[in-house]
């Protein structure tokens, strides 16, 4: 089974050292769509710290962090933390389910949750 | 579940449902959430709390099926506008040979107009 992965992976670079030869193909797209995990902590910490800033701007400079929680550290109010979960799943291109959203009250259960979700990306 | 915990839930659908319908048209998705907002601050006092959250859905459940985005992509040989309709997947589609049943119901029936029931 490793030794097909191997052999996508060698084909998809000799492939795309093919592709950037041309400039105006964007190569990046296929190597995200085949590593394994796509995404690690520290990215989608700092992709959910990013959408909290760009959400609120009373929020751009204050400090931000996994132990942060919305309603208490962060001062949202329980609508406030609804429109923020929609942009996090547009961000992530995912959907979380009422019971999880309902349960997600801070900065890093939220992070916790969407690297658990083999859909985000 | 508690009214206030459905009212959220009933939001979050509000809020995803703007984004199918005006999806890259930000003007119409930030002025449909603010008034999504704006309803959930200030409700239709007029109606219970479990009538103002089955409005919120039934919101909702048109702006999922019921609009269905244009998009000028040019214009035609004749110099009419052409528009991209983007009709997605939960766009509820009317069916024409189910207008044509109903037509004959009526029919054969022999009644009156208006839903009467011809006795």
């Amino acid at each position: 089974m490793f030794k097909n992965i191997f052999r996508t992976t060698a084909s998809l670079a000799t492939r795309s050292v093919v592709i950037t030869t041309r400039p105006t193909y964007v190569a990046p797209s296929f190597i995200r769509l085949y590593s394994a995990s796509a995404l690690n902590k520290e990215d989608v910490t700092k992709r959910v710290v990013d959408v909290i800033r760009k959400f609120d701007k009373s929020l751009a400079n204050s400090q931000i962090e996994p132990k942060s929680l919305f309603h208490k550290d962060l001062g949202l109010d329980s609508l406030d933390t609804v429109e923020l979960l929609v942009a996090i799943e547009e961000e992530f291109d995912l959907q979380l389910p009422d019971k999880v959203a309902d349960e997600l009250k801070s900065v890093g259960e939220t992070v916790d949750y969407i690297i658990s979700n083999p859909e985000a990306n | 579940m508690n009214v206030n915990q459905r009212a959220l839930i009933a939001y979050r659908n509000g809020l995803r449902a703007t984004k199918i319908a005006f999806n890259n048209d930000t003007r119409m998705l930030i002025s449909a959430r603010e008034r999504m907002r704006e309803g959930m601050i200030n409700p239709n006092q007029k109606l219970t709390k479990v009538q103002q959250i089955e409005l919120l859905e039934g919101v909702s459940e048109f702006l999922r099926k019921n609009i269905v985005q244009g998009k000028k992509t040019g214009v035609d040989k004749d110099g009419k506008d052409v528009y991209h309709l983007n009709i997605h997947s939960e766009i509820e589609l009317g069916d024409n040979d189910s207008v044509k049943k109903a037509e004959n119901t009526l029919k054969a029936s022999g009644s009156g107009c208006c839903g009467g029931s011809g006795r």
